[in-house]
């Protein structure tokens, strides 16, 4: 996959997983690099990114058994980028689609 | 460079955060060691564990914030790029390792050049979605890429709104050739004055860099670009004066390994003619007055006797003195007597016959007196030989002088 393409979808799988439910930061790094070849490592840094820029906040959750657990959860603004983000990936889809279509028909 | 343990990526980790100048807070840390042990929890050794998060320096460079990501990633590539180089410089690297880099940068272009095609051919129809994810792709390195196609990204540049850091980058690229064409041609012993070219360069490149900023980017972002090359340049900078302390440490290893080799043979000097110093006869040594022998010649010697010639000397003496013998033990005897002591004259008849009577010596007394006339008048008639030989040899000079004279010699 293209890293360019794949750095640009990250944002918004990360969005869509954290809209779903709340999730630490080992479940999200699982639940993405299931679908998607990535560096591990950089998810991290783009969710300290997204913190930053307001659209996922997060909490700690002190558990028994465990280490003390960040959680990450999505902002009303967060909600807001995601709806655009995923209204861009379907025009995108939709629009390469239709290219590759052409070409092909 | 992925990391071995936990331990070791959370030093790369920080290391390469505290070097590309991200504020390295605890969060940052925190995130990783929680990964590490739900990783740890589903069974993963932390070895594995480093393998997944994958290059310590990419995530690093991820921590850069996304708002000045292409502006940072300038600055830390611009970083990136020339401190190698640098230390490339340092004693002990070798060549082969700057030609690897520069291959790696070669195939970095290559793929470069194959993303930007991709982008290029992906432009044309995805123009909404392309804006955000360009801004978050970092800046194709602009000290490497081919000027070529730094004019084809210019183009673009200036149809894109978001591309709006085009001088700055353009004003970066000076830097370029000079530091390379001066770390290339280095040599240890050039150190600080390639040190000095590539300080005066950045900070040119910084110059020109924040010139661009003023007429094009807002002053945070431009202080910002110019606080991060002056970084970059002091480290450069730093590293030289780094080299410069090691030559000058070097030289002075050199010094003291000359001085104390210069000590060495000094001393083995010394100590062989110690050692070899009656070996020397004073013919052999150094020249005292005209030539000739002198008490201070053997001040400093040690005895080393020669009995042969102690030996002959000594019986020479004995004949001479011979005769001396009777006379002064008959004159001990003589006074003893005179003082009351009676003589033990039968005894010692030998001797005291030397004063047997007026002008009558006993018989012994006139051999010993015989040997001792005689080698004293050999030893006159040695003086005299001696004499005449001299006497001669004044003649023979006073006849050569004339010699010369006449034949002008």
């Amino acid at each position: 996959m293209n890293s360019q393409l794949k750095r640009g979808t990250l944002e918004l799988c990360v969005l869509s997983i954290v809209c779903e439910s709340d999730c630490y930061g080992y479940e999200l790094v699982n639940k993405i690099s299931t679908c998607m070849d990535i560096t591990e490592g950089t998810i991290y840094p783009l969710m300290k990114r997204l913190k930053d820029n307001g659209v996922i906040d997060s909490y700690i959750v002190e558990s028994q058994e465990g280490p003390p657990r960040k959680y990450y959860t999505i902002t009303d603004t967060g909600r807001i980028e995601k709806d655009r983000l995923y209204n861009e990936w379907f025009e995108f889809v939709d629009s390469v689609s239709n290219l590759l279509k052409g070409e092909n028909g | 460079m992925v990391a071995k343990d936990k331990q070791d990526f959370l030093f790369q980790l920080h290391n390469e955060l505290h070097r590309i100048g991200v504020d390295a807070n605890e969060d940052i840390f925190a995130d990783f060691e929680e990964h590490f042990k739900a990783s740890q929890n589903e069974g993963f050794t932390e070895e594995e564990t480093c393998e997944r998060l994958g290059d310590v320096k990419e995530i690093a460079r991820n921590y850069i914030d996304i708002e000045d990501e292409r502006l940072n990633s300038i600055v830390a590539k611009a970083i990136e790029s020339d401190i190698p180089h640098v230390s490339l410089t340092k004693p002990g690297r070798t060549e082969s390792a700057d030609d690897s880099l520069n291959s790696k940068r070669v195939e970095l272009d290559k793929s470069k050049l194959n993303n930007a095609e991709n982008t290029e051919t992906a432009s044309e129809p995805v123009r909404e979605y392309t804006p955000e994810h360009i801004k978050e792709e970092p800046q194709p390195d602009p000290l490497s890429i081919p000027s070529m196609f730094i004019a084809k990204d210019d183009e673009e540049q200036t149809a894109e709104p978001a591309r709006e850091f085009t001088p700055e980058h353009i004003a970066a690229e000076p830097e370029s050739p000079k530091t390379e064409q001066s770390s290339t041609s280095t040599t240890m012993g050039q150190g600080a004055a390639i040190g000095a070219a590539i300080g005066a360069a950045v900070e040119e490149a910084v110059k020109v860099v924040s010139d661009g900023i003023k007429n094009s980017v807002n002053k945070e972002t431009g202080d910002e670009i110019k606080q991060a090359f002056k970084e970059a340049g002091n480290e450069i900078k730093d590293a030289f004066s780094d080299i410069e302390k090691d030559i000058k440490n070097i030289d002075k290893d050199i010094q003291d390994i000359e001085n104390e080799l210069n000590e060495d043979v000094s001393a083995a000097n010394e100590e062989f003619s110690n050692s070899h110093k009656s070996d020397i006869p004073p013919q052999c040594g150094p020249q005292v007055g005209n030539g000739g022998f002198s008490f201070s010649d053997i001040k400093d010697m040690k005895i080393s006797i020669n009995w042969g010639k102690l030996i002959m000397w000594i019986a020479l003496d004995l004949c001479i003195f011979i005769w001396a013998l009777p006379m002064l033990a008959s004159g001990i005897i003589a006074f003893a007597g005179g003082l009351g002591i009676t003589p033990i004259v039968s005894g010692v008849g030998i001797i005291i016959g030397g004063f047997d009577g007026i002008f009558v010596f006993h018989r012994l007394s006139e051999i010993f007196l015989g040997i001792g006339i005689t080698a004293f008048g050999c030893m006159m008639t040695g003086l005299a030989a001696k004499m005449v030989k001299g006497f001669i040899m004044i003649c023979k000079n006073i006849i050569m002088g004339h010699v010369k004279a006449l034949f002008d010699l």
